[in-house]
């Protein structure tokens, strides 16, 4: 057995028991461990994976919910089997069944983009790049065909899709050609390299002598999105030889978990009229002078409607079917491995 | 007011926390003991026991064992409630290998459930009676698993693929060939979901027979692509190394083949259909897919393969070490591939120990004189890393870097000598550079200076300046042994040696044994080297040298002990030996000779030729390896195939394959193929063959064929389908029917010309002669008397002038029933059993050379006994060889003797062989009874006779538990039709054409349908205590243009103890085309109310029919 398959089917595992109740946690698991047995019984048979699609799992197997664990405690009995096989896989589509109906027919497009950045010491950018996912809901009748182009693939680096994803239309002329599997799944993902103008600068100061670390962070928008950037936080850890610290900010608060010594300044949304400013002075151990290791800081934001990439959807067909489906479309972008090192 | 809305708040808490575990199985997974599950079990609410057996799960779950229930539990394995069902499953699967005997109570439920309407019934019910493992009932999954395989629901069929190794794993050998058979069905499945899993027995079970694969290549890579992702990495594993083992790798071997056009193809055939895998977000599809590439593709082409690759790393932290280390291999091999991704590379701080340390190998062997710059750039950011040890690792890869790439050794070695100077700075605590950097620094310096010395020769001086500041003790004693290496090398070095010797000696006590080893090898060497060289400094060497060697002889570590006695001694006798060659120091090497004592000795041996022999040794001692390359890093170079577990791991890991030899598989010649491939297709889809033009055409016809079966989806009928005709028949039917008229009109004429001839000789047959025992004449005889030098034409139609006659006698006298052969109205020939001659075996009880001269043997007897229904009847055959009279012979049954409670005896002999005398040369015949009890266990007699017992047994046969139950052909096909489902099974086996002497295949097409329909049956019947209904053999007729003669034999019975119907049929196809083939396919189809039953009878007639006479 090949080792990456049987680390992906891990993967799927933890994907769709957190898919099932919401998160892996022991009390999760251990409310629902029957729907988790029944999940690994369907998921693999004797060593090999049997049915793994999330969508045809959800038919056989029933997720819990509220209303329906209300039903049971009422009626006293439960059921979370479906007692016919889920009708998909008899066409040319494994992921979707011929049946599918809906009164609203919609299709939801997300672009979720990662930005992975490198700061060296000196301020240089080393790496930007951006790991994007487009992830679809699809709540279509029949078996509509969707086609999606972009304005600019010519930026896109590396790709992976779906297996709906048509491999012609794609090498051609750059064009996705799918037949969408019912509800939600993740189209394609992609990887935009080399991009040059990051979002938001960081400006760390370490100075130490005789004892004292001198710190100041100054974090500023360098390039405006357009968007507001939210939920920034700035972490690194705290050298071995720091004994106490004394840091104040003029925006957001700071705070350090004891326990894996590590500093976290939450800024929360990026003010545009100043820039936020850490500053104060830590306190080293006994006998050290200077510093002797130097953090790497963690910068971590959201911003929302906008993709990093630049990447931009031109149009999406739906054909083959009668209707015109409702289609929406929003992006977001947020900091995956945001390092500047110090 | 506070306190009470602080209650308020907590109980609202409580309230929620309750309402949002109400409906889970939270209580029942702690108190799992809370309530009476036995009573649960047996409650006839589905609920209640859904819920006793999800206690039993949340018990497993926390580890006890629960297999106390397990009686109770199998008990509800009958229950229509699909959860309930579904639990049972579960559990019984977890404990049926512990209580294999419970199990099999559950096994009648297994085989209802397969029968069920729900598909999902169905597979479950597959997979639990596949997942039980009871040795036992082997045979019974084994039908199941052939049952599922046609079924349906393409769920069920894929359960049944999924079945299949289970069932390997279970008994390796015994069901080999049908599992193999079973999986060439399944390769062929038109569910891509079918294929993924047939894929994976195929791999458990037979992963080098690649015949199975073959005819269905280009099929299984054109739909590689629907296939579900798992099924996806093992379909391009088998695909490869089939490509591997049947056309080898590209390259040279290609000229080298005779027809080249159709190897490539294969090749290329793959490659284009592995290609949109690289795009698959399954990182394992996509190892697997360029793994295809990496051997098979040309070189330009392999650079479609980097992007997808790299991009892997991105998929998910946890498979990032398993894709570096498979890039690692490939950018060892080809770093040409890679150069320009060097970014992918860089470390970031997420990144554990493990893969950094690979990352940053990688970066050393792509490096390139354009990347450089900026990789060593990165590293030297890595030297701050706060993991010390990953900041070694990346100062020994900037001095691989350095050496491998002369433009930047130098400004590397002045980094890496600050790095080692930073140490010098005050108050600096030398655990932030770590022992670990200093110490790979240093090796880097060396390893640069083995390469370019004169490059690094001032670096080198300033590290030696610094050899004070330098405190770790490896990276003294590898700069210590540097002096002592380049002393001769270097006239700057020799210049400052009398100051770092004496510094060398100053130090020696304190030092480390490391350095306190490598300062007296040092200095040894140095003046050994440079004797002549040093001038001046040479009486300072040696002074320091016998000082640390004096310190060294009494040193606290014997290690350094042992080492300076031995260069003591070394020392000595060089010295002597160079004493003529410097003679300004030769008092003061006299004295210290003197003082050591070895005055006497060094005198006496130098003279000569031991004087050259001196001055080597110390050379060849103290020359210590120059080899001083870095090893990367404590990767080893890994072997193994890529994306390989052992690839991983570096080691062979358990049920690893490597590709097979290239050209190791040679693919059978087109026409048996063919007769593989389409003799296990069934269901009316078919397999595209192998790649000649004429195939192709033929090709397309299938495609349209099995799209019509696929609409009608008709695969559940047990059919053969539709077969297609050979090579030699398309487009030409109408000249093939006159050929066959012509052909039977000469038969016909021969036939009749030589009637009159065969009846003078001998009678053809025996109408009046009704009993089915060993009356008929066999057909041999009649060949024999034919005589032997007549004409071609006359002697083929003698031959079948038999047959021909009764078919002339059947259409004559059609009401009859008792004729040999009647013409039905088919065009087919059909024997019935009075013809067929029974040749019972006699099998020796007791020899007489053992027996005193008595002689007794048995036979199975055939047809219906008169009395005694219910046991197996047997002939008795008492001969007296001797030439005295046997007395006072009797027989007993052991066994019931010792049992005394048996009301019926097991063994009747009639008529009773209490003989008193038995004369010489008398034979005497007994009908015996024996009940079996449908066991085959032996059953054990003792025979007296003249006051002696002889213990003997006598041995069952399966055939002889039946008894023949007379049906017509209609009756038959009524009662088949209502056993199906369980109760019905089907072999193949192969029948050996050549068994009889080569008649058999020079004989036409027809007339050996009718010798092998009478072999078969006759072989059957002699064996098999069954009633013949019908056989049926085609004739060749214009109405019928089938290409393919099929023959049936049905033959019927009940078992003996519980009169439960057993029918058999024996289908075998003569392909007119493959004529030439040394084996006829028989399928043999069993359908019996006792399953167990039939499996046994089904092996008995795949005994019979292959046997060799």
């Amino acid at each position: 057995m090949p080792p990456l398959l049987g680390i992906e089917f891990l993967c799927k595992v933890a994907d769709v028991i957190s898919e099932y109740l919401g998160g892996i946690t022991e009390d999760l698991i251990k409310d629902n461990f029957v729907i988790v047995y029944q999940l690994l019984d369907e998921m693999m048979d004797n060593g090999f994976p049997l049915t793994t699609e999330i969508n045809t799992l959800k038919d056989m197997i029933a997720p819990p919910n509220i209303v329906s664990r209300m039903l049971s405690v009422v009626t006293g009995g439960s059921s979370n089997m479906n007692t016919v096989l889920p009708i998909a896989t008899t066409s040319n589509w494994p992921w979707r069944s011929t049946d599918v109906k809906y009164s609203n027919n919609e299709v939801y497009f997300d672009l979720v983009e990662e930005m992975d950045v490198i700061v060296n010491r000196d301020g240089f950018l080393i790496k930007y790049e951006v790991y994007g996912e487009i992830r679809v809901i699809a709540r279509l009748s029949g078996v509509p065909e969707l086609t999606m182009t972009f304005a600019n693939p010519s930026i896109i680096n590396d790709v992976s899709f779906h297996p709906c994803v048509q491999f012609r239309p794609w090498e051609t002329h750059q064009q996705l050609t799918f037949v969408p599997p019912d509800g939600e799944f993740k189209l394609m993902s992609y990887r935009v390299k080399k991009l040059k103008n990051t979002p938001i600068y960081v400006k760390p100061q370490f100075s130490s002598t005789g004892g004292l670390c001198r710190v100041s962070i100054l974090v500023g928008i360098r390039n405006d999105p357009g968007k507001q950037i939210d939920y920034t936080t700035l972490e690194f850890p705290l050298p071995s030889s720091v004994a106490s610290w004394d840091l104040t900010a003029n925006h957001g608060n700071i705070s350090s978990s004891p326990g894996s010594k590590t500093l976290t300044w939450t800024i929360g949304k990026m003010p545009k009229d100043k820039s936020p400013c850490l500053s104060g002075t830590m306190h080293l151990e006994k006998g050290m002078d200077h510093l002797e290791e130097f953090p790497t800081l963690l910068v971590k934001f959201k911003i929302m409607g906008i993709a990093m990439s630049g990447l931009r959807i031109d149009r999406t067909d739906v054909r083959n079917v009668t209707y015109s489906p409702h289609k929406g479309f929003r992006a977001v972008s947020k900091a995956a491995n945001y390092e500047i090192r110090t | 007011m506070l306190p009470q809305l602080a209650s308020t708040a907590a109980s609202f808490t409580r309230a929620s926390s309750l309402v949002l575990k109400a409906g889970t199985d939270a209580h029942l997974y702690d108190d799992p003991h809370d309530a009476d599950i036995l009573r649960l079990l047996d409650s006839k609410f589905d609920a209640e026991k859904v819920e006793a057996l999800t206690r039993l799960l949340a018990l497993i779950c926390q580890g006890s064992d629960v297999s106390a229930f397990f009686p109770a539990v199998v008990k509800s394995v009958a229950s229509t409630n699909l959860e309930v069902k579904k639990l049972v499953y579960i559990y019984l699967v977890h404990y049926a290998e512990k209580r294999p005997d419970e199990a099999l109570l559950s096994i009648n439920t297994f085989q209802k459930d397969l029968a069920d309407f729900n598909p999902l019934v169905r597979a479950w019910a597959l997979r639990a009676m596949c997942g039980i493992r009871v040795f036992v009932v082997a045979q019974l999954m084994i039908m199941a698993v052939q049952k599922c395989a046609k079924d349906p629901s393409h769920y069920v069929r894929r359960c049944a693929a999924t079945a299949i190794p289970k069932l390997y794993a279970l008994n390796k050998e015994q069901y080999q060939n049908t599992l193999e058979e079973l999986i060439g069905m399944l390769l062929d499945d038109k569910s891509a979901g079918v294929l993924g899993a047939a894929a994976a027995a195929f791999n458990a079970v037979c992963p080098d027979h690649f015949e199975i694969l073959a005819p269905r290549f280009h099929e299984v890579c054109r739909r590689l692509g629907e296939v579900e992702e798992w099924g996806q990495v093992l379909l391009v594993d088998i695909l490869h190394r089939y490509v591997v083992a049947a056309h080898g790798y590209p390259g040279v071997e290609d000229i080298g083949t005779d027809d080249g056009s159709k190897i490539p193809h294969d090749r290329a055939c793959l490659l284009e259909c592995t290609l949109p895998l690289l795009w698959s977000h399954n990182s394992a599809v996509v190892l697997a897919a360029a793994r295809v590439h990496w051997t098979l593709a040309s070189s330009e082409q392999l650079r479609k393969i980097v992007k997808p690759l790299l991009f892997l790393l991105r998929s998910s932290v946890d498979s990032q070490y398993v894709v570096l280390a498979n890039l690692l291999t490939l950018a060892k091999e080809k770093p040409s591939l890679f150069e320009e991704y060097y970014g992918d590379f860089f470390v970031c701080s997420s990144d554990n120990y493990h893969v950094r340390a690979m990352k940053l190998e990688i970066l050393a062997v792509i490096a390139r004189e354009s990347s450089i710059s900026a990789i060593l750039q990165e590293l030297q950011a890595y030297i701050n890393d706060p993991n010390r040890d990953f900041a070694a690792d990346a100062v020994r890869i900037i001095g691989v870097c350095a050496k491998k790439h002369p433009s930047i050794s130098f400004p590397c070695m002045e980094g890496l000598l600050d790095l080692v100077q930073g140490v010098q700075n005050p108050g600096s605590d030398q655990d932030r550079i770590g022992d670990g950097v200093i110490l790979q620094a240093v090796l880097a310096i060396r390893s640069v200076a083995s390469e370019h010395f004169s490059q690094v020769e001032k670096v080198f001086m300033r590290l030696i300046r610094d050899l004070d500041l330098i405190r770790v003790p490896a990276a003294r004693a590898v700069v210590i042994w540097m002096i002592g290496e380049y002393s001769s090398k270097s006239s700057l070095v020799r210049e400052i040696l009398p100051t770092v010797f004496s510094y060398l000696a100053s130090c020696f006590v304190d030092e480390e044994n490391e350095s306190k080893l490598q300062i007296l090898n040092c200095i040894s060497k140095a003046i050994v080297k440079c004797w002549n060289i040093l001038g001046g400094s040479l009486k300072t060497a040696l002074l320091a040298l016998s000082y640390i060697l004096d310190l060294g002889v009494c040193d606290v570590s014997y290690d350094v002990r042992d080492r300076a006695r031995m260069l003591q001694h070394l020392m000595d006798l060089h010295r002597s030996s160079m004493i003529q060659g410097s003679s300004d120091i030769s008092d003061m090497l006299k004295n210290t000779c003197l003082e050591k004592g070895l005055e006497s000795d060094s005198n006496s041996s130098s003279n000569g030729n031991s004087k050259q022999l001196l001055r080597t040794v110390p050379n060849c001692l103290l020359a210590f390896p120059k080899s001083t390359s870095i090893p990367l890093l404590s990767l080893p170079a890994r072997t193994f195939l890529l994306g390989s577990m052992s690839h991983v791991v570096n080691h062979c890991a358990p049920g690893y394959r490597s590709l097979p030899e290239p050209h190791s598989f040679t693919a059978l010649p087109i026409g048996s193929t063919r007769g593989i491939s389409e003799l296990i297709s069934a269901d009316g889809t078919f397999t595209t063959e192998m790649m000649s033009e004429e195939v192709e055409e033929e090709s397309e016809y299938t495609e349209s064929m099995s799209s019509d079966g696929s609409a009608s989806d008709d695969s559940y009928d047990s059919t053969t389908g539709l077969k297609i005709a050979g090579d030699g028949f398309t487009g030409s039917k109408g000249g093939e029917g006159e050929f066959l008229s012509l052909n039977e009109s000469r038969e016909v004429q021969g036939g009749l010309s030589c009637t009159g001839n065969d009846v003078s000789v001998a009678p053809l047959i025996d109408f009046s002669d009704t009993e089915a025992t060993e009356t008929f004449k066999p057909l041999g005889i009649n060949e024999k008397q034919v005589p032997s030098g007549q004409s071609g034409i006359s002697s083929l139609s003698m031959k079948s002038g038999d047959d021909f006659e009764l078919w002339l006698a059947s259409g004559s006298s059609s009401n009859k029933q008792a004729s040999g052969v009647s013409r039905m109205s088919s065009g087919c020939l059909n024997l019935s059993m009075d013809s067929i001659k029974r040749e019972p075996r006699k099998i020796t009880l007791l020899d007489f050379t053992n027996g005193e001269g008595l002689e007794v043997k048995y036979s199975f007897c055939f047809g219906d006994p008169t009395c005694h229904k219910k046991m197996v009847w047997l002939k008795l055959y008492l001969t007296n060889r001797s030439s005295d009279a046997v007395s006072a012979i009797s027989l007993k049954d052991t066994e019931s003797e010792l049992a005394k409670d048996v009301v019926k005896p097991r063994v009747v002999v009639l008529p009773s062989p209490e003989l008193h005398i038995l004369d010489p040369h008398q034979m005497r015949e007994f009908d015996m009874y024996v009940d079996f009890q449908q066991q085959l266990v032996p059953v054990k007699l003792a025979i007296n006779c003249n006051q002696n017992s002889f213990l003997v047994k006598i041995v069952p046969d399966v055939g002889t538990f039946l008894r023949p139950k007379v049906m017509t052909s209609e009756q038959f096909s009524i009662v088949e039709s209502k056993l199906i489902g369980m109760f019905e099974i089907t072999c193949r086996c192969f029948l050996d054409r050549r068994t009889k002497s080569q008649s058999l295949a020079e004989l036409d097409a027809d007339e050996e349908a009718l010798a092998v329909a009478r072999m078969l049956a006759s072989r059957i019947l002699s064996q098999i205590n069954v009633f013949l209904v019908t056989a049926t053999i085609p004739v060749y007729h214009e109405a019928i243009s089938d290409d393919i003669l099929s023959v049936h034999l049905k033959f019927s019975g009940e078992t003996l103890v519980d009169d439960k119907l057993c029918l058999v049929t024996l289908t075998l196809e003569l392909d007119p085309i493959s004529n030439n083939a040394s084996t006829l396919l028989v399928e043999v189809k069993v359908n019996c109310e006792d399953s167990v039953f039939g499996s046994n009878i089904l092996n008995r007639f795949q005994k019979a029919v292959t046997e060799k006479q």
